[in-house]
């Protein structure tokens, strides 16, 4: 598709136009960060318009990136940065503008220093927007690390730690996936003496000795971003930390950097030497996930559910990524899609109930009873990350699994079990918020969500519907 | 080359502008901190001018030539001072002690440099280079602060400095006894077509390299220079951090290329252990300290260590990498002092992680300058400072030195990781302390120099193709 607008590069710029415009937000006592919310949710969603835009012009049918842009950016070494988009990346970043603004919502009443989560939430946004729709190799790696500074500002200002040193390992973890990554990148280029389109890096023809260098260093610095061994501990000592929701989100927003990092860079025919590493990784993967969904079972906080729920199944996303076969792509791309969102939205109505937990020093048990609207929102969600028929997840997980099934039917096995794990552990706790045998002290001063945000969460829900009947609905 | 007696305006006003300032010190009783830096301002816009205007020309070609190369570090060299001059002014205005020995000293020193810059004879570089250096020992003087640390450790200084200009001037001896002569070119041709040199060449030529790498202050002559930031006042320190360093690289890499490379092989391995040295001394020195200027002088090592280890091939396209390197790091750190300037609790300047705690909370826009200067500097995209590590690592790919680029990545890591202390002390930690007003001065060199950053790695082609035409005027 051919147009005279740069669509792409308005998308990217458009969260950097919020950050600048936050900044300049006044932010005083009687304001309290309104006017950095009402500028980032602004931004957010005249990105979704775009997006929208972008999507009524993309051929669905069509393959490799379309819509690219180009830019000369520097002469020596020759480098043009390039962008380009298919309907895999723009599912996944209109998911994430979707999780994010979900965040946004769940975290305006935060007395932290708003301004300044909303600033870096947006430059997050900004960069990870900007990395789903990178086109060559050198693109791409600038966005990879690019989004870690605005992730470690996020994490250290707003994240509650109570050990500086996790969220130090954090950046240390990241960066050093960055750099093996850099180190690829600027060999596959000396090797090619351009850059390379990121469609084509599998099919440069390296010696055996760079081969195994280059692909170890891109395989180190991806399996970097999703948290299995030995890269797990960063993302879970997080994870069980946070107390915004926004944050959260975007913490967990880390891995899937990863997983895209694997589906667009990874060859379809793995390079014959590391063949062996990918047995090994594949036993790592399903070890990893199934001692994330058991800890998630026995463990009493609704988020470290939330968190496994979301790691066990990048792992199922990252596994079926290194299936031999591009027709799984589309339906994982689908199943990203709704569930980023369910995750967004279980985690801000989950921070809802704790707030009111908190404040009312009461249990968490029967909690529901007494807020209705959250109740039904809140059941919907986990009745879909369970794998019920309300999304795309239910279909596209279904034909993943199927997929993983066939290649090696142990580890299909071992897969099932692990969902069946997270399912039991989020439907338990969904349980324990609803019985109604747990006796509330006073049902009335529990708040319940208010009508705005209820009318909000339901047009998401029946979005997600939609996406169950046709997952590119808002396309045709 | 004609010799033109009007290219020799630019060393020509420093010198009247020292002279205008000593009379002014000694008949105008009415001066202030702004006096000087008046003087000072005028008399290094005017070199700064009349460099550009007259690059090419030479008032004295046999010894000192002006190319386009030279230029561009004179220039750089200038407006470097021109900056810092103004935000030293501040330090001195808030202190309200005389500037006039900083200012002239500092006026001093870019003359030497600058003549040191162009020269083409290893006399005249002795005289210009090694005099700017000894010139350090009443630089770490000035100001009041901790007066017997500062005076023990400017009587070390002396004393290597002493040691090292000595073997320069033997190197320079040994060098004449050889050859006959001292100028670049004789000396490069007596390398070049003597069939056998002798241990008296190799060690002429080790002498006058070991004292520039002294200078250099890379590692294992780094010790001078961690003392010296540690003590000197803040003007003095960022002086010494951020403009001297571009005289130099300038210096080394005119020095090889134009009289010492037919025998350079045999040093760069030496010269590459160092490098590795302060890329490796570095890092563990910034990790271990807890005062900033202090932490920022082991990361200078880094850096410098870096621009060394690309440095070292001396070709075309090593001594583009370095210089971009150099350049983005100079502009990070200049912005670093910037932001230390700013950084102040009744009165003193603070520099000890402990004392900056929550220090974001009252100046954020400071704190966001230091997180961006920072971030450059451990050369994450999309600052500025990706830029240097793209070159230096594209370039060191294109030598073949996988093991050093991976040396030098991993390293990365652990200097971010002191990086990060500074980040955490600024934005995580309980404030602490009071801090006071911060001048606008600051602002505007922050904003000035963030914009420069923003601005550079948008689209730093055309400035780097200009720059690359200009580097390679030295070949």
């Amino acid at each position: 598709m051919i147009t005279s607008f740069n669509f792409l590069s308005t998308i990217i710029a458009i969260p950097f136009i919020g950050v600048l415009f936050a900044l300049t937000a006044k932010d005083d006592d009687k304001t309290r960060g309104r006017n950095a919310f009402n500028v980032s949710v602004f931004a957010v969603i005249t990105n979704l318009l775009v997006l929208w835009r972008i999507a009524a012009l993309l051929d669905i049918s069509a393959t490799g990136l379309q819509l690219t842009e180009r830019y000369d950016w520097l002469e020596n070494p020759k480098i043009s940065i390039s962008l380009g988009i298919d309907v895999f990346s723009l599912l996944l970043i209109v998911a994430v503008h979707a999780a994010v603004l979900i965040g946004m919502f769940g975290a305006r009443h935060n007395k932290e220093d708003g301004k300044a989560l909303m600033v870096f939430s947006l430059l997050f946004l900004c960069m990870i927007t900007g990395f789903f729709t990178a086109a060559d190799i050198f693109s791409f790696y600038i966005f990879f690390e690019a989004m870690l500074l605005p992730l470690f500002m996020i994490i250290g200002m707003f994240g509650g730690l109570r050990k500086q040193s996790v969220l130090s390992r954090f950046f240390i973890y990241n960066l050093l996936g960055a750099i093996f990554l850099f180190f690829a990148t600027v060999i596959l280029y000396n090797y090619q003496g351009v850059n390379i389109a990121l469609n084509d890096v599998s099919k440069v023809n390296l010696n055996m000795k760079l081969e195994i260098f280059v692909w170890g260093a891109i395989f180190v610095s991806f399996l970097s971003r999703i948290p299995i061994w030995p890269f797990h501990y960063w993302i879970s000592s997080i994870s069980t930390g946070l107390r915004n929701p926004l944050v959260f989100i975007i913490t967990n927003l880390v891995p899937l950097t990863g997983v895209y990092g694997f589906i667009r860079f990874w060859p379809k025919t793995v390079p014959g030497v590391l063949s062996y590493f990918m047995i090994i990784l594949e036993i790592i993967c399903v070890i990893s996930m199934l001692f994330i969904a058991l800890i998630g079972l026995i463990n009493k906080d609704f988020q470290y559910k939330i968190f496994s729920f979301m790691t066990v199944w990048y792992i199922i996303y990252l596994l079926a990524a290194f299936l031999p076969t591009d027709t799984v792509l589309q339906n994982i791309g689908y199943a990203l899609f709704s569930f980023l969102i369910i995750a967004g939205g279980m985690e801000v109505l989950s921070n809802h109930m704790e707030k009111q937990q908190e404040s009312l020093d009461i249990s968490s048990g029967g909690i529901l009873c007494a807020m209705p609207k959250a109740a039904r929102i809140f059941t919907f969600f986990v009745l879909a990350a369970v794998g019920m028929p309300l999304s795309s997840m239910f279909l596209n997980n279904f034909v993943l699994i199927a997929n993983l099934l066939d290649k090696n039917i142990r580890m299909g096995f071992l897969v099932i079990f692990a969902i069946m794990v997270v399912a039991a552990g989020l439907l338990q706790e969904l349980y324990w918020l609803k019985d109604t045998e747990c006796s509330l002290p006073d049902k009335s001063g529990i708040a319940d969500i208010s009508y705005k945000a209820y009318v909000i969460l339901l047009i998401i829900c029946a979005s997600l519907v939609l996406t169950f009947i046709n997952p590119l609905w808002f396309i045709v | 080359m004609k010799p033109e007696i009007i290219a020799i305006m630019p060393e020509a006003s420093i010198l009247l502008g020292l002279l205008i300032m000593t009379l002014v010190n000694f008949f105008r009783h009415y001066n202030t901190p702004k006096t000087f830096f008046t003087l000072s301002k005028l008399t290094l816009v005017f070199a700064l001018l009349s460099t550009i205007i007259f690059y090419n020309r030479s008032w004295f070609p046999t010894v000192f030539e002006n190319t386009a190369y030279t230029s561009l570090f004179k220039s750089i060299i200038y407006l470097l001072s021109l900056a810092w001059a103004y935000l030293s002014c501040k330090w001195f205005l808030n202190k309200n002690i005389s500037s006039f020995s900083y200012y002239g000293l500092m006026l001093l020193s870019v003359l030497g440099m600058s003549l040191a810059v162009s020269s083409l004879n290893f006399l005249a570089l002795f005289i210009c280079l090694q005099g700017t250096f000894l010139l350090n020992w009443f630089f770490i003087r000035i100001g009041d602060e901790d007066e017997e640390e500062k005076h023990q450790a400017s009587n070390r200084f002396l004393g290597f400095a002493v040691f090292f200009a000595l073997l320069f001037a033997a190197g320079c001896g040994l060098l004449y006894m050889r050859t006959g002569d001292l100028e670049y070119a004789d000396i490069y041709s007596h390398f070049s077509h003597t069939s056998k040199l002798v241990w008296i060449d190799y060690a002429a030529a080790g002498m006058i390299l070991a004292a520039m790498i002294f200078m250099l202050g890379l590692v294992p002559f780094h010790f001078w220079y961690i003392d010296v930031i540690g003590v000197a006042v803040l003007p003095v320190s960022g002086f010494l951090s951020i403009i001297p360093l571009f005289a130099y690289v300038a210096c080394i890499t005119d020095v090889v290329l134009n009289a010492f490379f037919p025998v350079w092989n045999v040093f760069r391995p030496v010269v590459v252990i160092f490098g590795i040295m302060s890329v490796g001394f570095g890092v563990i020195g910034a990790n271990a300290e807890q005062n900033m200027r202090r932490l920022f002088g082991f990361s200078s090592l880094y850096h410098l260590g870096i621009i060394i280890l690309c440095l070292s091939a001396f070709d075309d396209n090593s001594v583009l990498s370095s210089f971009i390197y150099m350049l983005v790091y100079v502009l990070a750190m200049s912005g670093v002092y910037t932001g230390f300037l700013g950084i102040r609790s009744k009165g003193v300047y603070l520099s000890e992680l402990g004392t900056v705690s929550g220090f974001s909370e009252v100046r954020p826009y400071i704190s966001a300058a230091f997180l961006v200067f920072l971030i450059s500097l451990i050369s994450t995209p999309p600052l500025l400072g990706f830029l240097g590590k793209l070159s230096v690592v594209n370039n060191l790919v294109i030598q073949g030195e996988y093991e050093i680029i991976l040396f030098v990545l991993l390293a990365v890591l652990m200097l971010a990781y002191a990086y990060l202390k500074v980040i955490k002390a600024l934005y995580f930690d309980e404030r602490t302390n009071s801090f006071d007003r911060v001048d606008k001065g600051v602002y505007i060199c922050l904003t000035v120099n963030l914009i420069l950053v923003l601005i550079s790695i948008l689209n730093p082609k055309y400035l780097m193709n200009d720059v690359e035409a200009m580097l390679t005027t030295i070949f």
